[in-house]
């Protein structure tokens, strides 16, 4: 197929040198095979764009006080304020959510829990270290206001919490889909992550209409742009959609 | 019954060869990591290293797929196909790193078993959900059983044309591999630069095996219709001594070759270690050498010299007006034939 003159060099593995010319092209070659495939290493790093702000203090089990509320999701009113946060939603290790018995045990009572801080810029989560929480007062009432804002419809992606806010990053999208339905089918509270008519990302806790939690309901729409219908609701400073999953619509 | 097989020589090229390999890798690894986490502090570093492991392990096939056509078309590519196992192993062990962390990330620690949730999370209705899991693991599976009987114990086992038959697999394993991508990163990370470096990619692999194919098939089909006992291959003119000329007579690739003055022999164009084309080699050291990893046949017989024991099928051959004519019927492999002499030019 190439066309060999008498004199052309010739390149044998086993002998112990390799004849001149072909040794400087091979210099030449393996430096720019080389040198491009770092260009494509730098350019592929350089222009992710889903990275968010979220993080996961792996690692650095703190410990917290506060008011356990099992509903919609669990959640716990801290007494002050860890790194800028008093509400924070409840999960248990790895892809699980917080137990529900636990839950249901303390509801509303002062509790002191370990746990790790999973975190953004607009909500914050505890990791709960198995078996940590412990009572530390009688039930009162809830310290969570609730504010029915009225029915909106919102665009925007169903994503597993705990990974979204931190503890994969990126968390969200076609590459994380496995994760996010692993996480949620573990009890893991879905959110909706949507985009602001000014460009800012906000997040709205997915609920069922009636408040219940929800989470085999939306698996399949996992990571994919849908549009969703409900009541929108503030509790405390987060805010939850009320909707039926029946109704998600894919965009 | 015992086989016989070669260990690696690990003579100064190949380690020349394996050292840059190594450092490329892992200079890929570093800058892709250090330049991410510079940019983006908050990144998940195992997230990060999967993605490296993803992109170095699919530019090394690119490299790979690429130095085939390239010594094809240019024989100063030749020594990069010598230890080309090497970079196949290593791609391999590049993409498994990269499974064994997406694994760990998002599919262990749930309640399936994460062998289970690659295949029950991927299937969906619509583009957005498009399974590329299922690629990625399939291709990997090839890979695997490339980079596993990848060493010369199983080319002797196996055959060659079994063995190279297994190892084309690579086409499939890199087919699953660039839907994988385009199923799977390329639906999150939307910059148009991934697609144009993608299809870049796949376009400059498919058309240099489309122009190196189109240029072996004119060879293939040049005599196919030529029904005599002996055929022309070429003219005596036509040689260069030292220098194998390549055709076809009847389905078999010959290489003719001019040597030691006047002396014309015909043998199998196809090596009998990988199936390189022999044609493309040269007569040094008084054999005809493959240009791939350098096994050597005499022209006369199509045996190796002691102590090796390969062997390929010779073919008759006589000159008639200038003209060199074949029988197209081959010769057991390392029989004996007389050349044909020839005034040469």
């Amino acid at each position: 197929m190439s066309d060999q003159k008498n004199d052309s060099p010739f390149f044998i593995g086993w002998e112990a040198k390799t004849p001149k010319p072909i040794g400087a092209f091979l210099k030449k070659t393996a430096l720019l095979l080389l040198v491009s495939s770092l260009v494509v290493a730098g350019i592929v790093t350089v222009l992710q764009s889903t990275v968010s702000t979220g993080r996961f203090d792996f690692g650095n089990v703190q410990e917290f006080t506060g008011v356990l509320i099992k509903s919609p999701v669990p959640m716990l009113v801290a007494d002050k304020e860890v790194e800028g946060e008093k509400i924070f939603y409840l999960v248990g290790p790895m892809k699980y959510g917080f137990p529900t018995d636990v839950a249901e045990k303390h509801h509303l009572q002062q509790v002191t829990l370990k746990g790790t801080f999973i975190g953004d810029a607009q909500e914050a989560m505890i990791e709960v270290v198995d078996g940590s929480v412990a009572s530390a007062g009688q039930a009162g009432a809830n310290p969570l206001q609730v504010s029915d804002l009225g029915e909106v419809t919102l665009a925007g992606e169903i994503v597993d919490s705990k990974c979204h806010l931190g503890v994969m990053n990126p968390g969200r999208l076609k590459p994380h889909r496995a994760c996010a339905i692993n996480c949620l089918s573990g009890g893991i509270p879905p959110i909706l992550v949507a985009q602001t008519a000014d460009g800012q990302i906000a997040h709205y806790l997915l609920v069922g209409k009636d408040g219940s939690a929800i989470h085999d309901d939306v698996l399949e729409y996992v990571a994919e742009p849908v549009e969703l219908t409900g009541a929108l609701k503030v509790i405390g400073n987060r805010k939850a959609l009320y909707f039926d999953p029946s109704t998600i619509k894919r965009l | 019954m015992s086989v016989s097989y070669k260990s690696v020589g690990w003579n100064g090229f190949k380690k020349r060869y394996d050292l840059i390999l190594v450092i490329g890798v892992v200079l890929f690894l570093a800058i892709f990591m250090a330049v991410g986490i510079a940019i983006y502090p908050t990144v998940t570093a195992e997230i990060l290293l999967m993605r490296a492991t993803a992109i170095a392990a699919i530019t090394l096939l690119h490299i790979i797929l690429l130095i085939g056509p390239m010594a094809r078309l240019n024989p100063m590519w030749l020594p990069l196909l010598y230890n080309r196992r090497h970079l196949g192993v290593t791609m391999f062990l590049t993409a498994f790193l990269h499974a064994v962390l997406a694994i760990l990330t998002y599919h262990l620690g749930g309640s399936v078993n994460p062998i289970v949730s690659i295949f029950i999370t991927d299937a969906g209705a619509n583009m957005s959900a498009f399974p590329f899991q299922a690629f990625g693991f399939g291709a990997l599976m090839i890979l695997f059983v490339m980079a596993a009987t990848s060493h010369d114990f199983w080319l002797v086992n196996l055959t060659a044309p079994v063995w190279k038959t297994l190892h084309m697999g690579v086409y499939f394993a890199y087919v699953m591999l660039v839907a994988h991508v385009s199923f799977g990163f390329l639906q999150a990370e939307t910059s148009p630069v991934y697609a144009a470096l993608m299809g870049l990619g796949a376009l400059t692999i498919g058309g240099l095996h489309l122009r190196v194919g189109w240029g072996q098939k004119s060879l293939d089909e040049e005599l196919q219709d030529n029904s005599d006992e002996f055929v022309e291959v070429c003219k005596v003119s036509d040689l260069t001594e030292n220098i194998p000329l390549g055709a076809t007579v009847g389905e078999d690739r010959v290489a003719v070759i001019l040597y030691e003055g006047d002396k014309i022999s015909c043998v199998s164009g196809v090596c009998q270690h990988q199936n390189g084309p022999l044609a493309e080699g040269q007569f040094k050291y008084g054999c005809l050498t493959c240009p791939w990893h350098g096994y050597q046949y005499r022209p006369n017989d199509g045996a190796s010299p002691d102590p090796f024991t390969e062997k390929i099928p010779t073919f008759d051959i006589k000159i008639a007006d200038g003209r060199v004519l074949v029988k197209r019927k081959p010769n057991p492999a390392g029989t004996p034939v007389e050349p044909a002499t020839c005034n040469h030019r």
